[in-house]
């Protein structure tokens, strides 16, 4: 099991998390219905669902939480085998 | 676009450019971090190596992860170019709109809310309508025309981001073939993509194309720099997660190590950090010696999660006249071998095409292969393949020599290949 490698992933994802976690992208769009009332931009940019890059964030902290456990886990395991086998 | 406009002058009016170009700004901003985090979603995969049901867990988890944020880079991708334009367009608007205000009130007309000019009644009942109110009527319709333009180009663009996290594209690019596909059918199936599908996939999955034989040099070159980033970030980070484990083993008072004896898990973290550091070696060497000529090489390959391989070309294997391929073996390594081969190989390359010149062809074009893809002695399914993914993407079918001998005296492999690579086998050994 490379548990390195997804411990490297875990970590990857941890960056994703932080790059995406703080983005509003519902504000932005909303700032443009109020910048151009009466218009067909404004009737769409209303729609819900702009949030959902913020929640792409969250995902991917969980992701991150979740590769970094199983690595710890793996990591715990083997060392447990080995100390169970004794000295070499 | 409609001949009817549908904003009114009373909208116009009210629209703000400084709101606008915030959102637009912050939009942008949006676009750059969700396209800055792509490396690290990439490398955020689960390992191959990772098996069982916490691995497809991952997997899955991360499929969403990375489906999603490729939609809203998309969707932030058709809103910017819109943008970008949208409030200076509406300071513009602004700006017409109370010059023409200024001058029907210096006339005595007026601009109505809905854009009907009503002009003064004439002081004489038979005197002629004044020409300016069909002036500024037709100014005022050119301008709502302009704003009704605007406001239709950002609503297509809000229409195309909107359908892009809910609906697939259809550019979509078809799949792949499955990994141990024959090279001429991912030949095949990269000739079947589309431009904008092929750079994609290239921006988004560099991992699918960069050692896939049978895909063109130059794609898989791009491809293959852009995942040697992401892998040397990887092992950087890998190097340190290791290290401060070790460090770990001296404080055993954390999660994770209560009851392990230090002394047992040692050896196998060292033995981690030993593999790591043997990794990011090879990948040091390649990016030196892709640096060594920025433009004239091509990463061929790049595999580090286990033994690292990598084969760098001189030259444009898929578009030059002449192509030659040199493996030296297993008992080479990326490490130690890439940087010696890739010099010996620039100096066979330049005697070739010295040679061909000689020979009255001094618009020939040669490339040279460092192969260093032997995972293990004798006979290599390996290079076979690759060399046959070379061949199948070179247009006229054109063989692909392999150069056979160590350091300075490389020939040609076999007799049937020697006539054909007479012009290529020009040694580094005889040069004066």
């Amino acid at each position: 099991m490379p548990t390195d490698l997804v411990t490297t992933a875990g970590q990857a994802a941890g960056r994703v998390a932080d790059a995406l976690a703080g983005l509003d992208l519902a504000g932005p769009v909303r700032d443009l219905a109020a910048a151009l009332p009466g218009g067909r931009t404004a009737t769409l940019a209303a729609r819900p669902g702009w949030a959902e890059l913020a929640a792409l964030g969250g995902r991917a902290r969980r992701h991150s939480d979740a590769l970094d456990a199983a690595a710890r886990a793996y990591l715990d395991a083997e060392a447990a085998a080995r100390a169970a086998a004794g000295p070499a | 676009m409609s001949g009817v406009a549908v904003v009114a002058l009373a909208d116009v009016r009210r629209w703000d450019p400084t709101l606008l170009d915030s959102a637009a700004r912050r939009l942008a901003l949006a676009r750059d971090r969700v396209l800055g985090a792509e490396p690290d979603l990439r490398a955020a995969r689960p390992p191959a190596g990772w098996l069982g049901s916490a691995a497809e867990a991952a997997g899955r988890e991360h499929a969403w992860i990375a489906e999603r944020s490729r939609r809203a880079a998309a969707a932030l991708t058709e809103l910017g170019p819109a943008l970008a334009r949208a409030a200076d367009t509406v300071a513009d608007l602004h700006r017409d709109l109370a010059r023409l205000e200024a001058l029907a009130a210096a006339h005595g007309h007026r601009i109505d809310p809905d854009g009907t000019v009503t002009a003064p009644a004439p002081a004489l009942p038979w005197l002629p309508a004044d020409p300016l109110a069909a002036e500024l009527t037709a100014a005022v319709a050119d301008l709502l025309r302009r704003a009704d333009e605007l406001d239709a180009t950002l609503a297509a663009a809000l229409t195309a981001a909107d359908d892009a996290p809910d609906q697939p594209r259809g550019d979509a690019p078809p799949a792949a073939p499955h990994p141990g596909a024959a090279p001429d059918r991912n030949t095949a199936w990269w000739a079947s993509l589309t431009p904008a599908q092929q750079e994609r996939v290239l921006r988004t999955d560099p991992g699918l194309v960069g050692d896939r034989d049978g895909i063109p040099a130059a794609a898989r070159d791009e491809a293959n720099r852009s995942r040697l980033d992401t892998e040397t970030a990887g092992a950087d980070a890998a190097i340190a997660a290791t290290r401060t484990r070790l460090a770990a083993l001296d404080a055993p008072t954390g999660p994770g190590f209560g009851g392990i004896d230090p002394a047992a898990a040692r050896p196998a973290l060292t033995d981690h950090l030993a593999d790591l550091q043997d990794r990011r070696d090879a990948l040091s060497t390649v990016a030196d010696t892709l640096a060594a000529d920025p433009t004239g090489r091509h990463l061929l390959l790049l595999d580090v999660e286990d033994v690292p391989r990598a084969a760098v070309a001189i030259g444009d294997a898929t578009t030059a006249d002449h192509v030659a391929v040199h493996a030296p073996g297993s008992t080479s390594t990326v490490a130690d071998s890439l940087p010696a081969l890739t010099h010996d190989l620039t100096l066979l390359r330049e005697n070739a095409l010295n040679q061909l010149a000689l020979a009255g062809r001094p618009d020939a074009t040669v490339a040279a292969v460092a192969w260093l893809g032997s995972e293990t002695p004798g006979p290599d399914a390996a290079l076979a393949r690759f060399l046959d993914g070379l061949a199948a993407t070179r247009p006229g079918g054109e063989p692909v020599v392999e150069l056979t001998g160590r350091d300075h005296d490389l020939a040609p492999g076999t007799p049937r290949q020697h006539d054909t690579a007479a012009t290529v086998a020009a040694l580094p050994g005889s040069t004066p």
